[in-house]
């Protein structure tokens, strides 16, 4: 048996799981599936409801729990293959290879700069905002801070062919071509999953207009580009012109509480996003207009009314209880016109506007599914991992062992992850302490 | 007294509209000349002759006239210059759809009556009882309208998911008719009829707006399905009052007539007049369900409707494709129309008809022309006739299913570039949105350029089961072909006799977008039959070329063989390049 846990995912999440395990004196493995850990959070610009910096809470516990002497952080890595029995899981973890050797790379980023790629291929940490070369850095507070080199763009790993200044410009040596995937087999106790969610797609929602209209943009695009730390240094700017507009429209519930898209559920924060979002917009410039589209303004937390009455009031944003019917633009200017009944008035009427910021749904990711069957838990019918009991076992799976946290589960804020986090840690660490008792806790 | 009524009941009813001037002045000089003339005539006084609509005569036709008399002042005498030639017009019209209806067009007189001519005017009219004491009376039976309620307020509600409603406003913001006409909110008349105020919603002239595009079901976020609900609203309106909302009568009342047993209509005679092939037959596994195409081409002739173009058109195709297919000479109107306006009791009885004669004839596969008739047939029968399980296909569905087999090739002698309009029952509830395009992309020389709303997203025609056309339906209309235009093409496609009918309109109608001499409309029918006959020509080209040269020297075959494989593949590499 093996006092050990494994946490899926490295988000807020993950990372709260992993800090209190480790805490608590348990051997944990962090696997996260992207180069970083940090999740959606190091990517938000501010958070609500107290629009704090978002990186500079997240980045101090990314550190802690990388450096943590009970954790060990994999990332880049993937769950692959689960066998046995809770307390004695044996997991399967692919360790891709980053083509850069880990211990040696001190994340200076030299490599990144010299390569031949350099600024041409779309970096899906900006949401393809920004641009970045097949060797690269995440993100500037990226743990670990470990260059990589993308597979799919590397000139002389597709190709065979490149004049591989990052080899050159790396003065510790540590690029090596060579490198392979690692299959590590490690034993665990329990598992706790925390994978997060993804945003939905808008182009489907065609009447919006979103890949066909440049000015129309979503919100996770939003977050990039009001981030000091973006691919435009905060300032917002519009893809057409560049210019900064002036008059932003935010629409709510896109792709969400819509059964045509197959997300009938509420994600419960786009209504304190959107908030925070047009706050950022006011101070930036205080001479911008801001106009919300909602259909009910879900806030419903301990000051989140006094929230939207601040952006009410303070920040002059404008609410507007529709869900616009269709976004065209206008060819001249690139402006949008949104189109729309107001309910409390029933006009229809149109609002011409310089940026439209769609609020889309929070899905769950792709590869949610596949793990949900490698584990052998399950998932509901929108693709979220599912309890035991969504009531009373919140955290619990049909598998015993196998704990779930934060939004892999539902639609939830950083708040709500960070509690959900230290739950499933909890109940993992009591979880191994029962089976590793020689005698039951309680009889029967 | 019983042979008293007996004898009434044989007597011929002539409904008689006489223009206030000069026939019914001429009526009058009868009576008071005391000229005897049979009693079997109801004199009704309009203005005018042309004020005569074909709607009134099919309309007393439909209430149990034997024959219908109109009677006007003597060409150059009309008190409005040109009504009575009006009038002359729209009788022989209409004399054309008693035709094709079996109701004959004898029953139907125009007369020149002056206002001294009382002797002639008792003349007609006896003259007139003599020919339909012989005719006897029409099959038609009076239908009359139920006024049992057809769905509780509470039904609707659940059938159509209006329950779900959050009332966001999404429907209304996207409306077509709402942008354009400030008196029509669909989210309103969902809330009324959640907050239980269907009087409101019966008796508002709003519920006879809406087009049933299905644009606002189709982008609903919560499925309310609006198109159902306007439906079933219209179901109760009319248990009220009658026809309130249906502006026209004409088709409403031919449909009507379509659902009595007895009538015997001339619908096949137009196989007959076609130029190339026109194979029909009356026992065959696939139908070709032709619809309302006759009629329309009458009724809107002063238009160009083209509607039997696609009824030949369509034949056609399927005669290229080595099909001939049934063509029922008692077919029905679908019941589509009078389903959309609310007209159940009629629909069911269409339906029965065409489903026992479409059984009947052992078919086993329909192919539609009209996409109204492609929702009909295959979501609406099935809920009211048993047993219901014939397949149903598009011709563009076919053409396009045909043209990927190779069982028909295209060509084509000049350049196009042309939009698509998605018709509203085609796209959006029968989820056909490639086909049409398909066969575009496969004729050469042919380029199909979108507009910016184009699938899910296209707007309509306008007007929508003849319930409505007014400056709303225009304005929509003529937005629709300045986007059409703005994509730089000069035709519209689209795959709906009624689309065609209503661009069509709007082209001939004297305003900017409209007088467009090199702007057109036409159905994907005719632009195929075009294609197929340019390839039919470019093969009998090729083949008497093959003979010239067979004859000069007839050892060369592998080199003819050679070019021709070469000729292949350029078309092949053409249609291609336009894919790409």
């Amino acid at each position: 048996m093996s006092d050990s846990v494994m946490v899926i995912g490295g988000g807020v999440c993950g990372i709260q799981a992993a800090l209190d395990l480790g805490d608590k004196g348990y051997e944990v493995y962090l696997v996260e599936n992207k180069p970083s850990i940090g999740g959606r959070m190091a990517l938000l610009d501010k958070v609500f409801p107290t629009n704090d910096c978002s990186i500079c809470i997240l980045a101090p516990k990314m550190i802690t729990c990388f450096n943590h002497p009970n954790i060990r952080v994999l990332s880049y890595s993937e769950v692959e293959k689960l066998e046995g029995k809770a307390p004695n899981f044996r997991v399967k973890v692919r360790k891709r290879s980053r083509f850069v050797e880990e211990d040696k790379c001190t994340g200076c980023g030299a490599c990144a700069e010299e390569c031949v790629l350099a600024g041409r291929i779309s970096n899906e940490w900006e949401e393809g905002l920004g641009k970045r070369g097949a060797a690269y850095i995440p993100f500037a507070q990226a743990v670990p801070r470990v260059a990589l080199i993308d597979p799919q763009n590397c000139l002389r790993l597709t190709k065979g062919k490149c004049k591989s200044k990052c080899i050159d410009a790396c003065m510790r040596g540590a690029i090596n071509f060579d490198l392979k995937d690692e299959i590590l087999t490690l034993e665990v106790g329990a598992i706790v999953v925390a994978t997060g969610l993804t945003i939905f797609d808008p182009t489907p929602v065609t009447e919006y207009g979103y890949g066909k209209f440049e000015n129309v943009i979503h919100s996770m695009e939003y977050e990039r580009l009001i981030n000091a730390a973006g691919p435009t240094g905060g300032h917002l700017k519009r893809r057409s012109d560049g210019c900064e507009p002036k008059r932003i429209a935010y629409i709510q519930c896109v792709g969400a509480r819509d059964s045509r898209s197959g997300n009938p559920y509420c994600c419960s924060v786009c209504c304190m996003y959107a908030t925070k979002d047009a706050m950022l917009a006011y101070m930036h410039h205080n001479d911008i207009e801001n106009f919300i589209f909602y259909t009910d303004l879900r806030a419903f937390g301990k000051g989140f009314d006094e929230y939207i009455n601040r952006g009410k009031e303070e920040y002059k944003i404008k609410y507007i209880r529709a869900r616009p019917g269709e976004i065209t633009e206008v060819p001249e200017t690139k402006n949008l016109l949104i189109w729309y009944d107001d309910t409390m008035s029933g006009e229809i009427k149109s609002l011409e506007v310089e940026l439209v910021v769609l609020a889309t749904a929070f899905v769950p990711p792709a590869e949610t599914n596949t793990l949900a069957q490698t584990l052998g838990i399950e998932t509901d019918e929108y693709g979220f991992l599912k309890a035991r009991d969504e009531l009373i076992a919140p955290m619990d799976t049909k598998v015993p062992g196998i704990y779930i946290a934060g939004a892999c589960r539902r639609p939830m804020d950083v708040t709500d992850a960070v509690c959900e986090g230290g739950a499933a840690a909890d109940r993992a660490s009591e979880f191994i302490e029962e089976k590793s008792r020689k005698v039951p806790a309680k009889a029967g | 007294m019983e042979k008293q009524t007996e004898k009434l009941a044989l007597e011929p009813k002539i409904v008689a509209f006489t223009c206030n001037w000069c026939a019914y002045a001429g009526a009058d000089y009868a009576g008071v000349s005391r000229i005897s003339y049979p009693p079997s005539v109801r004199i009704i006084r309009v203005m005018c002759s042309g004020r005569v609509e074909p709607a009134f005569i099919l309309k007393a036709f439909e209430q149990g006239a034997w024959g219908v008399f109109v009677g006007g002042c003597h060409e150059a005498d009309c008190h409005y210059k040109t009504g009575n030639l009006l009038a002359r017009e729209r009788v022989e019209e209409t004399k054309k759809l008693l035709d094709l209806l079996g109701i004959g067009s004898e029953r139907l007189r125009l007369k020149w009556v002056n206002a001294n001519e009382g002797d002639m005017f008792a003349w007609e009219i006896s003259d007139f009882v003599q020919v339909l004491k012989k005719l006897g009376p029409t099959p038609l039976k009076e239908i009359t309208i139920s006024k049992q309620a057809k769905f509780s307020l509470e039904e609707t509600i659940s059938n159509t998911e209006a329950y779900s409603c959050v009332e966001c406003g999404k429907c209304t913001g996207i409306c077509p008719v709402a942008r354009r006409s400030e008196e029509f909110s669909p989210r309103r008349l969902v809330e009324l009829a959640l907050e239980r105020m269907e009087a409101e919603i019966e008796t508002k002239g709003e519920l006879w707006e809406c087009l049933t595009c299905g644009l606002c079901e189709e982008k609903c976020p919560f499925s309310v399905r609006f198109s159902h609900f306007v439906r079933e609203f219209r179901a109760e309106s009319r248990t009220l009052d009658g026809e309130k909302g249906t502006k026209s009568g004409l088709m409403f009342s031919w449909m009507r007539i379509m659902a009595n047993e007895g009538i015997k209509q001339n619908r096949t005679s137009w196989t007959e007049g076609m130029k190339t092939k026109g194979k029909a037959t009356s026992k065959s596994d696939i139908m070709y369900f032709v619809g309302c195409l006759p009629y329309y081409n009458i009724s809107h002739s002063a238009i160009n409707p083209g509607s039997l173009d696609i009824a030949k058109n369509t034949l056609s195709i399927l005669n290229v494709a080595g099909i001939t297919p049934v063509i029922l000479s008692n077919e029905r109107c679908c019941g589509h129309d009078p389903l959309v306006a609310g007209d159940f009791d009629t629909f069911e009885k269409l339906a029965r008809i065409n489903a026992r004669e479409i059984k009947n004839s052992g078919v086993k596969r329909i192919v539609v022309s009209c996409p109204e008739c492609y929702e009909t047939l295959s979501i609406e029968y099935p809920k009211v006739i048993k047993g219901w399980d014939i397949e149903v296909m598009h011709i563009s569905e076919l053409t396009s299913e045909l043209a990927e087999k190779g069982k028909i090739s295209f060509a084509s002698s000049n350049d196009l570039k042309v939009t698509f309009q998605d018709p509203c029952r085609l796209g959006r509830i029968m989820g056909v949105y490639d086909a049409p395009r398909n066969v575009l992309n496969s004729i050469p020389n042919v380029t199909l350029v979108e507009m910016e709303h184009s699938r899910n997203d296209a707007l309509c025609c306008g007007v929508s089961a003849w319930v409505n056309c007014g400056a709303t339906s225009k304005q929509i209309q003529l937005d629709r072909i300045t986007e059409a235009k703005s994509t730089g093409a000069n035709l519209i496609v689209t795959a709906c006799p009624k689309c065609l009918i209503h661009f069509r309109c709007a082209l001939s109608a004297k305003t900017p977008e409209g007088m467009d001499p090199e702007f057109k409309v036409e159905d994907l029918t005719s632009i195929v039959a075009k294609a197929l006959a340019d390839s039919r020509a470019e093969k009998i080209k090729m083949k008497s070329k093959q003979q010239k040269e067979n004859v000069v020297k007839t050892s060369t075959t592998k080199e003819q063989k050679q070019a021709q494989r070469k000729g292949q593949g350029t078309r092949k590499q053409q249609s291609k390049k336009k894919e790409s």
